[in-house]
Formats: C-alpha cells, sequence, structure tokens
C-alpha cells in the first residue's frame, strides 16, 4: 500500500508546482499585456522594438514590428475536424423540396459544383427527369443527400470516415476516405460521388486546409457528396442550392424550431404543417433509412414539363 | 454524298427550323392591347416592387436585363436593351405577361393588375426616356408599443401616431402582423390584424411553438404597410415556447455509429463468439495432452 500511494503523492505535487508555474506565468502575462496597454493608449504607433521575420506574398523576407501584426482569424485544420466531426448541438436540419415548382433551371447544381469545386459531370445535387408510369405527367425531381437518421452508407465505412453529427448531417471526410467506395455501393439513393480523377483546379487548391465542411480541396480517390452546406448553416445561412434557386423549390430549417425557410421568397412557415397540408413523402421510405429530405407532390405546377423541346419522356417511345 | 444522306440532312435542318420556330412563335398582339396604358404613374416604390417580383418569377430565364445573361436558346429574350426598349409599348408587355407564348408561360393568374403593372414599370426603367412621374404615397410616422398578458398568451401592440398639434392619438386600422424568429427568417404567426379604434391589435400565442431551453420565444410585430407607416419594428421576449430538450443522436448506441458507440448486442455477441471459439480450441488441445501422458 506504501508504495502505492508514493507515486500519487508525487504527481500531486507535481501537478500543483505546475499549477503555480501557470499562475505565475498568466500573472506575468496579464501585466505585461496591461503595461502595453497603457503605453499604447498614450501612443498609438507606439513600437515596442521587437522585430520579427516575415515571409511577403512576393517571396521576400521583411522585417516588421511585433506590435503591428495582427492574427488572422483562419481555423487550422484541426479545428474545422473537431468541430465538423461534432456538428451544431440543438439543430436538426429538414429541407423540403417542392416538385410543383421546379422547371430544370438547374441554378442549384450550378452554385453547388461551384462552391463545392466539382467537374461539370460530378453532382452532389442532380436533378432528374422522372415519370410515375401510366397516363402520368412527367416531372422534374432534384435530389440531394437525404441525410438519413438511420444512414446505410456510415454502417459500412471501414475506417469511420463517413459519419453522422448531432446536427442530422452525413459527413465524409476527405483526410480518412481510403476510396474503398462501400459507401457508394450501400447507398440507395445514389448520393455519393467518387473521385476518379485529380479534382478541378488542384494546382489552385494545392495549399488550401481541407475543410471538412466543405469537403475543399477535393480528393482523387476519395469518396465526395452533398454535405447540406454544413459551412453556411454555421455562418447562419441557408445552404447554397437552396438560396440559389429562382423558383422557390427549396424550403430548409430547423425541425427543433418546426420552421422551413424557403430560399426564394425567404419566407419562413411551420415545418410539420407544410408537410401535413402538401401530403408530403420521403423517397424509398420502406427502407428505413428516416430520410431528412421531404418531397411534397408535383401539384398546382408553375411550369410544363418541357425537356428538349418535348413534353413528354424523350426515352420513353422510341419512334 | 449519298442521296440518302442527302435526304437526312434535308430532314435534320426542317426538324431545326421546325423547332426553333415553336418556341419563337411569333405574337399576335391586337392593336388595342398595344396602345393600352397604365392606370398609375410610376413611382420609385413601384418599381422596386417590380423589381422584387422580376428576381423571383422571371430572371431565371430573362436574366437581368441589360447584362445579357437570359436564355436565349429557349427564345427569353434581354429585356434591358435599348432594340426592345423601343420596339415594346408597356401595353405590349403587358399583354405578353398576360398571354404567354410558346416557352413564356402566362402570368394572368400568377400577379394581379397592379403587381404586372409594377413589373412593367421595372423593364421600362431600364430605357433612358423613362420618368418617375408619379407621387410616393404620403407616409404617416406611426409607432408601436407592446404589452403582454401572461394569463391569456396574448400579445397586444398598440399603434400611435401624432396629430397636426404633434399629439398623440390611436391609429386606427392599420394592419400589424406578428412574426416569431427563427433560424432563416420571421416566421408569420396567424392573419394580419388591423388596429381598432384604441389602436390596438392583439394576438393569441398559440402553445405548440418550440422555443430555446427555456421556452423563450423571440417575438416582432410590425406594420404590414411599411411604406405609409414606416419600418417599425419591435421586438419582445416572451417565454411562452415549448422548451427544447436537447438530445444528441451521437450519444445513441446505434448501428450507424463509430466504433466507440457501437450496440451492445454487437459488442457481446462478437466477443462471446470469439472467447468461446478460442476456449473450444484450449479445451481440444488440453485434451490431446491428456491422451498423450495416458
Amino acid at each position: 500500500m506504501k508504495e502505492k500511494k508514493n507515486p500519487e503523492k508525487k504527481s500531486e505535487k507535481k501537478s500543483t508546482s505546475r499549477r503555480d508555474f501557470l499562475k505565475k506565468g498568466l500573472l506575468a502575462g496579464a501585466g505585461t499585456v496591461l503595461a502595453g496597454g497603457v503605453v499604447g493608449s498614450f501612443n498609438a504607433f507606439a513600437q515596442n522594438g521587437e522585430k520579427i521575420k516575415v515571409l511577403g506574398s512576393d517571396g521576400k523576407v521583411m522585417t516588421v514590428d511585433k506590435s503591428h501584426l495582427q492574427e488572422i482569424g483562419l481555423k487550422t485544420e484541426e479545428e474545422m475536424q473537431v468541430a465538423g466531426r461534432e456538428g451544431i448541438p440543438g439543430k436538426k436540419w429538414v429541407m423540403v423540396i417542392d416538385l410543383g415548382k421546379c422547371k430544370n433551371a438547374r441554378l442549384c447544381m450550378a452554385s453547388c459544383q461551384h462552391a463545392h469545386e466539382l467537374k461539370p459531370e460530378q453532382h452532389h445535387i442532380n436533378v432528374l427527369r422522372m415519370d410515375r408510369g401510366g397516363d402520368t405527367s412527367p416531372f422534374f425531381m432534384p435530389k440531394p443527400c437525404q441525410h438519413c437518421d438511420n444512414p446505410p452508407c456510415t454502417k459500412v465505412c471501414p475506417v469511420d470516415a463517413t459519419f453522422k453529427r448531432q446536427d442530422g448531417i452525413v459527413l465524409i471526410d476527405n483526410e480518412r476516405c481510403i476510396g474503398c467506395r462501400f459507401c457508394i455501393a450501400a447507398c440507395p439513393y445514389s448520393a455519393r460521388i467518387f473521385n476518379w480523377s485529380d479534382p478541378k483546379d488542384k494546382e489552385k487548391y494545392e495549399d488550401v486546409e481541407y475543410n471538412i465542411e466543405l469537403n475543399v480541396p477535393q480528393k482523387k480517390g476519395t469518396v465526395s457528396k452533398c454535405l447540406f452546406s454544413a459551412d453556411r448553416l454555421r455562418e447562419g445561412k441557408l445552404p447554397y442550392c437552396v438560396s440559389a434557386c429562382p423558383n422557390g423549390v427549396y424550403w430548409f430549417g430547423d425541425a427543433n424550431e418546426d420552421a422551413v425557410t424557403n430560399g426564394t421568397t425567404k419566407e419562413t412557415v411551420p415545418f410539420k404543417k407544410l408537410l401535413k397540408d402538401n401530403a408530403a413523402y420521403t423517397l424509398l421510405p420502406e427502407l428505413g433509412t428516416k430520410p431528412s429530405v421531404y418531397y411534397l407532390p408535383e401539384k398546382d405546377r408553375l411550369f410544363p414539363f418541357e425537356y428538349e423541346g418535348k413534353s413528354d419522356m424523350e426515352d420513353k417511345n422510341h419512334s | 454524298m449519298t442521296y440518302l444522306n442527302k435526304i437526312k440532312i434535308f430532314v435534320l435542318v426542317f426538324m431545326f427550323i421546325l423547332f426553333t420556330s415553336s418556341i419563337n412563335a411569333q405574337w399576335n398582339i391586337p392593336a388595342d392591347a398595344k396602345n393600352k396604358k397604365p392606370p398609375i404613374d410610376p413611382t420609385h416604390t413601384l418599381v422596386k416592387t417590380g423589381k422584387d417580383l422580376y428576381k423571383s418569377n422571371c430572371a431565371s430565364c430573362h436574366g437581368t436585363p441589360g447584362q445579357g445573361n437570359n436564355i436565349a436558346a429557349i427564345g427569353a429574350t434581354d429585356l434591358g436593351t435599348a432594340d426592345y426598349q423601343h420596339s415594346h409599348s408597356s401595353g405590349q408587355t403587358f399583354f405578353q405577361v398576360e398571354q404567354g407564348n410558346g416557352g413564356m408561360p402566362s402570368f394572368r393568374e400568377k400577379f394581379s393588375s397592379d403587381e404586372k403593372w409594377c413589373l412593367i414599370f421595372y423593364i421600362k426603367s431600364f430605357d433612358k426616356d423613362f420618368e418617375i412621374s408619379g407621387e410616393e404615397l404620403k407616409e404617416q410616422k406611426a409607432d408601436l408599443r407592446l404589452s403582454l398578458v401572461e394569463k391569456i398568451r396574448t400579445v397586444k401592440a398598440y399603434a400611435t401616431t401624432k396629430d397636426k398639434s404633434g399629439k398623440e392619438i390611436p391609429l386606427e386600422g392599420a394592419e400589424v402582423q406578428f412574426f416569431i424568429k427563427r433560424m432563416f427568417g420571421n416566421m408569420q404567426i396567424g392573419e394580419l390584424v388591423p388596429t381598432d379604434n384604441k389602436g390596438m391589435a392583439s394576438i393569441k400565442i398559440p402553445e405548440n411553438i418550440p422555443g430555446d431551453e427555456e421556452g423563450k420565444l423571440n417575438l416582432l410585430v410590425k406594420f404590414k404597410d411599411t411604406d405609409t407607416y414606416g419600418k417599425v419594428i419591435k421586438s419582445k421576449t416572451i417565454k411562452w415556447g415549448s422548451k427544447l430538450k436537447i438530445v444528441n443522436i451521437t450519444d445513441k448506441r446505434e448501428m450507424w455509429g463509430s466504433l466507440h458507440r457501437v450496440p451492445l448486442w454487437v459488442l457481446f455477441s462478437y466477443f462471446g463468439m470469439t472467447i468461446g471459439v478460442w476456449l473450444v480450441i484450449g479445451y481440444v488441445v488440453f485434451q490431446i495432452i491428456r491422451l498423450k501422458k495416458l
């Protein structure tokens, strides 16, 4: 027993001395800052004499007075990784897509591809031509990742690269992804894409820190997917696709607040009432994936279905 | 070139002409429609209303006027060019918005007559000769005061204005809107409420509105007609919302969870099987050793 007690005591002593050291250090630091503030208030451009060597954007080394330096509020990659895995507490993001309003303007796709540095053939969100069969009229259906509450994709990831956060978003970490594409196979909505070749503007993004909430820079040999614009949500803004739509197709909001906002008209309505009044549905509910994306049926259409000059599915009946 | 190829090319050209002509269908505009004049004169406010309507309904095809970012392939013209402005009278554009033609949908039901004229004022504002000739509606400075009645969950808004002598009098018949602040916008609750002869408009807050963790809601009250009464927005924090319970879904043990959140039955069955198999192997080896010793 005696022997066991000793190391504990030692460590206690150690930690107290460390605490003391930190306290002293903090006090000293606060003192310097205070003194600096007092001096600075007398002369705003007072130089404390300490010079620092800085590498300028033109490659020349310059000396700058320390008091003139300002830290830029950029997050390091590690901070972004931690915050990106955590999510935003108390939120549950939902999207409602009104199919009666879509006329295939494809601005949602364009703004998404621009934001996430995707090539024209790569889609985080895609506008599909749909047909319910029989004599029904075809319609356009935007399809992003469904951000399932019971996601099949994250279950199959062998390296914990794709995951679900507390605010309901399913993200993927490029740094962990090994490119096995199990998640692509598992996703029943075909929401994921694979970077088969080098991403767009690879040279431009060589030195950019990887942002897990934007999935930029994209990386060859990894999977990419819709992120519900997690970076925009952190700033309190609507996702890229939602705010780009010119026809009021998208509603987006927080289910915990029971409110969704239209990206075009900026009108805010109760979320559950919108679903109830318009007979909303989810895609493939029989799979039990519990999607966070809801669809309103294509009634009261604003625009007729027209694709390449034809008002029906061009590949419906070959002539 | 074979005869068959010639026919193919002929058919292709013919189809292309047919296709483009069906989209750029000719407008047949009656003379009286061309000479139709707006019933009101344009003002800055009306042009602004038209701009908002244009942005959300027309810009997706016609682009920003004068910028040339219209989708010409489907027959949508740039409405800001001098060419367009000179060849189209206000009445003509009005007719086109009402009727629709080819690729352009009809907006007869979508917009009211006033809204259509606002839209045309905005389009015409790109003409050099366009003049803002109308007078703005007179502003009547008004103010709002809020009071809460806890027992019946009711918010009362008192609208006041000043008479000629500068004395404060209640404002009657002004429409007041009540909003709850949400993440991406303000959600209107109830209908528009006009103020009564005491200048009061009241609304009962429904019980099921989700608030924050303490049930707090951020209430905003303003006049509907901001052009007349000014942009008066009053806000108040009320505690009548339902309390939000923050549940971290990633704390639960789920199949989709990471290594640290494996469901317990998976853990038990996996380790149970592994340990069981090794025990059997160990038992067999032990028996073999005992066999040898015999």
